[in-house]
This record gives C-alpha cells, sequence and structure tokens, in this order.
C-alpha cells in the first residue's frame, strides 16, 4: 500500500531525509520513531502529496506521490502534526466543508460517524476556537478517517490528549489498523510497542532500524543486562566486576546501582556474587534487567548520532 | 469546477464571520452614503446641481483601494501562517482551484458589499428628472465589477507571496496604488514609445471611459486578461511553495 524507494529530501543545503526505504501492506500500522527533526514530517508530508521529494519515489495505493498527487490525496487521510484547523467554523461545518473537498456522498452521514468514532458529537455544533487542544487534536482526526481512507498518516496522533482519551484513540487506530493501513509517527515508544505491527526507527535522515518491536527487543537484549545494588561503596566494584569473564561492560548508576552488560548466554550472576562478598559489600539486589523500546531507541540514535 | 464553488463559498461565509470584513463594507457604505446625501443636500440649495453617478463610483473605487486589500490578505497569508494551507494541498483539490475558490469567494463578497450601494442610484433616480441613464448605471457598475476581479486577482497573489498578514495588507496597498495611480502617469506627462505603452495599460484610463458609458472592447479583454494572469501568477507562487517547503 506504501511503497518508498531511496526518498531523499533536501531544504537548501541541508540534507532532511536520505535513501529512505519502506513498505506498508494493507492491515498494517507502521509506527515511525525518531527524535525532533530526524525526518519524519518531511517524510509524511511528502507521502500525502504536500511537498516534493529531491529524489527517490514513494507509490501510495498504486499511484506515484509525485506524478499522480491528486489519486493519492484522494486515498490519503492525513493529520498533520500542528492539526491546523479553521477556527471560526464549528465542528461540523468544517467536516462538512472537508467532505466536499473529499468528494464524500453521504456527507452528514459519514460527518455523524467520525464524530461518534472520536467521541465529539456533542461538539458538533461549536467553533472550533472554542475547543481544548484535546478536543482539535481529536477533530483532526475525524477529519482524517471522513472519507475512509485507505491509507492514514497520522503526524503524532495522540499528543496534547488526556490518557483516556490516548487509550481510546489508541484503540481506534488498531481496530482501523485491521483493514487499511496506517503509518503514524510517535515519539511515545510504548504507544508504537502497543499499536504498531512494525516499527520504523528514524535518526538523522535515515532509517536506523526496521522490524516488529518484540523482534527489535529480543535482538538488542540478546546480549543481556543486569542490575545490582549494593549498600555501599559501589563504585569500588567498577574494576573488579569488569574483570569477570562475560561482562562486557559496567555502568555506574545512582543509590549504588550498577549496571553491567554480559555477552549473550553467559550466566555471570554467581561470580559476580561472589565478588561482590569478596569485597566487603553487601548486595542488596541482583537481577536480570529487560531492555525496553526506550532503551533500544536511546541507544541507536545515540550510537548514530555519535556516527556523525 | 466542483471544487472551485466549494472554495468560493467556505471563503463567501468566511466573511460573514469576520469582523474585519463588516467593518471595510460598513466603511464603504457609509462613504457613499455621506456622499449620496450631500449631493442630494447641495442640489436641494443649487437647483440647477444634477447629482450624478461617476462621482459615487470613483469614490467607492478610492475606498477599494485600501479596503480590499484588508479582504484579500488573509486568502493564502492567513492560511499558511495558521497552517491551514497544509489541510488544502493535502486535499484532492488542485492549485489553480484553491486560487480560483479564494478569488471568487473574495469577488463575490465584495460584489454583495457593492450590489447594497444600489439603493443609492435607485433613490437618486426617483429624485432626478427624467430619471437616471440605465445605461450609465450598468456600465459603472460593470466598470466596479471589472476593477474587482482585477484587484482581487492581485490580492490573491500578494497573499500568496507573504506569510504575514501586516506585510501582504502594505505590499498589497502599494502594488494597487502603483498599479491603478502610476501605471498611466508617463502617459501624461511625456510622449512616445513610453506614453503610448502607459496609457494601453492605464486601468483608469478605461475605467473611466467605462464609467463615462463607453464600453471599449480593448479594455474588457485588458481586465480579464490582467485578472487571468494574477490568478495563473498566484497558482504558480502557490506550487512554487511546495518546492520551497
Amino acid at each position: 500500500m506504501i511503497q518508498v524507494q531511496g526518498l531523499t529530501k533536501d531544504y537548501g543545503a541541508r540534507r532532511a531525509i536520505e535513501d529512505i526505504n519502506f513498505h506498508a501492506d494493507k492491515g498494517e500500522v507502521v509506527g515511525f520513531l525518531g527524535p525532533n527533526g530526524a525526518g519524519k514530517t518531511t517524510t509524511m508530508r511528502i507521502l500525502t502529496g504536500y511537498m516534493p521529494a529531491t529524489a527517490g519515489t514513494a507509490r501510495v495505493a498504486g499511484y506515484d506521490v509525485m506524478e499522480e498527487s491528486l489519486e493519492v490525496r484522494r486515498r490519503v487521510g492525513y493529520l498533520p502534526e500542528s492539526v491546523p484547523l479553521y477556527n471560526d467554523m464549528t465542528v461540523l461545518d468544517y467536516l462538512l466543508f472537508m467532505a466536499d473537498l473529499h468528494e464524500v456522498t453521504e456527507r452528514y452521514e459519514r460527518a455523524e460517524a467520525v464524530l461518534e468514532q472520536v467521541q465529539l458529537v456533542d461538539r458538533a455544533e461549536t467553533l472550533i476556537q472554542n475547543l481544548s487542544k484535546g478536543m482539535r487534536q481529536r477533530v483532526g482526526l475525524a477529519q482524517a478517517l471522513l472519507h475512509e481512507p485507505e491509507v492514514l498518516i497520522l503526524d503524532e496522533p495522540t499528543i496534547g490528549l488526556d490518557p483516556a482519551q490516548i487509550r481510546e484513540v489508541r484503540a481506534l487506530i488498531k481496530e482501523i489498523g485491521k483493514e487499511r493501513t496506517v503509518l503514524l509517527s510517535t515519539h511515545i515508544l510504548a504507544e508504537a510497542q502497543q499499536m504498531c505491527n512494525r516499527v520504523l526507527i528514524i535518526n538523522n535522515g535515515r532509517i536506523v532500524v526496521e522490524d516488529t518491536p518484540a523482534n527489535l527487543e529480543a535482538a538488542l537484549t540478546s546480549g543481556g543486562r543486569l542490575t545490582l545494588r549494593v549498600k555501599a561503596k559501589a563504585k569500588s566494584l567498577l574494576p573488579v566486576l569488569k574483570d569477570i569473564k562475560g561482562v562486557t561492560g559496567v555502568e555506574l548508576g545512582a543509590d549504588n546501582e550498577l549496571v553491567v552488560t554480559t555477552k549473550a548466554g553467559s550466566e555471570v550472576r554467581p561470580e559476580i556474587a561472589r565478588a561482590v562478598v569478596a569485597q566487603n559489600c553487601d548486595l542488596l539486589e541482583l537481577r536480570q534487567a529487560g531492555m525496553s523500546l526506550e532503551d533500544i531507541f536511546l541507544q541507536l540514535t545515540a550510537s548514530e548520532g555519535g556516527e556523525e | 469546477m466542483r471544487n472551485v464553488w466549494i472554495l468560493a463559498r467556505k471563503e463567501y461565509n468566511s466573511y460573514f464571520n469576520s469582523p474585519v470584513a463588516y467593518a471595510m463594507a460598513a466603511a464603504l457604505l457609509f462613504a457613499i452614503g455621506v456622499l449620496f446625501a450631500g449631493d442630494v443636500l447641495w442640489a436641494g440649495l443649487y437647483p440647477e446641481f444634477v447629482p450624478s453617478l461617476d462621482r459615487m463610483i470613483q469614490i467607492a473605487v478610492a475606498m477599494m483601494i485600501f479596503i480590499l486589500p484588508a479582504l484579500t490578505m488573509r486568502l493564502i497569508a492567513d492560511e499558511s501562517r495558521q497552517g491551514t494551507i497544509e489541510l488544502l494541498l493535502t486535499a484532492p483539490v488542485n492549485d489553480a482551484a484553491v486560487v480560483v475558490g479564494k478569488w471568487l469567494g473574495a469577488v463575490l463578497f465584495t460584489l454583495t458589499v457593492l450590489a447594497t450601494t444600489l439603493i443609492y442610484p435607485v433613490m437618486l433616480n426617483g429624485m432626478v428628472q427624467p430619471g437616471l441613464d440605465r445605461g450609465l448605471l450598468f456600465t459603472g457598475y460593470l466598470a466596479l465589477t471589472l476593477f474587482t476581479m482585477v484587484f482581487t486577482a492581485l490580492g490573491v497573489a500578494i497573499s500568496a507571496l507573504f506569510d504575514n498578514l501586516v506585510a501582504t495588507f502594505i505590499a498589497t496597498i502599494a502594488a494597487f496604488v502603483m498599479l491603478w495611480y502610476f501605471i498611466g502617469l508617463p502617459a501624461s506627462l511625456s510622449s512616445g514609445l513610453l506614453a503610448d505603452v502607459s496609457r494601453y495599460m492605464s486601468f483608469i484610463r478605461y475605467f473611466e471611459s467605462m464609467i463615462g458609458g463607453a464600453v471599449e472592447l480593448t479594455g474588457l479583454v485588458y481586465y480579464l486578461s490582467a485578472t487571468a494572469f494574477f490568478l495563473i501568477f498566484a497558482t504558480v507562487v502557490l506550487q512554487s511553495r511546495r518546492w520551497r517547503a
């Protein structure tokens, strides 16, 4: 449904994205993760026909985004990051106007249906300028869903929503993603873990990693990490622990906590425990620590940044 | 064409939610009303004075040089400032339809305001014998309509160039004054090729012919061509925004 090959975009002398390649199929929710300025919005704007790429090709629903932009725009529902809305219109008038532009035949029925989906039926006659940030976000989402697009492109769809609304919107996107293609960007890694079938991590304009959240976590935690806490003198343990066979790194944390990274398949816990006791330190805790998607994200983006 | 009408309708309706549009309409009606009342009083005092339509139309144009920029400045510049241009440029609408739709909405709103000024000629018609020349009334309002079409198109084009409303407003007034008052100036100051070109390009010359009752085909073609030129220019600017984005 979305096919991107070698997509590159320059803003003057600055390269915003470089050689981006990915695809998203029908019935898939793909998460775009990356720090600010990584190139997420630029990629999404190219896919929606808002701006052309400098190089590369992108096809959405079988149409080239540059050559057949109008066809692409007919098939894409887009929620821009800043959720731009016409403040002088009521929610219903705005949806009817957008429905007209998208040639929705039963526009009143569709407007009512999407308002129900985003739980804004009681705000249909409210002026948009009088809505809260969360409500504006939901109006933007309603607009993106209005013409039942084959592809939904959502730039930070849950930003500004309260926890209950976030849960509802995530459930809604997940539901929509069963039948359509959803490409969403987010800073919230837990969100990507919960909603996405696949995750693309983008940094400095390049895709660093593309995989399922589960695979990503498994691949990057194969080395294993241990967290241990002692009563005092944690710093004195650093050289001792580093000398243990199978330990690849030791970092000092807060409150006498140490994070030990180990080689894949090595069992070093008994040796660590003995070494701590031998140093006359009171061992309070020793546990296997999982690596969250957040850790993976930070690790990948930090290493990419370091290379540049 | 369908999208042009959808966008024009939206723009037209949004003027009725805008206090600026009401203020501009009120200022125009007030100025013409004061002139009309003055003419009527003057005619009462001096029976040989005959109130005429062309003075009213000239006042209307002089005011519109300053009123139209306030109406057109927001058309694209405000969409850029508020980010709603992203909605329009990612909707299945081509850039020309966006420009023409916005232009049409502004033209229709201005013509609606101008239509309310017809009350004065209608009243005048009952006051003078044997009534107003209907031909002059028609050509006078035709001139106003053509003026509105050209200058609104120029306003849209300038609005596409800026994101800042104040900059758009000032640039539009400057362009209007240049185009209306100065383009024909060389014709009255010199002779030769420059004067000839200036005379042919003078909007005011054709306008004055029209309110005097003479509708020249050259003038009609010139006004319509200028409108098309500015709309095409605005479309090109809007398209270039995609590349500059």
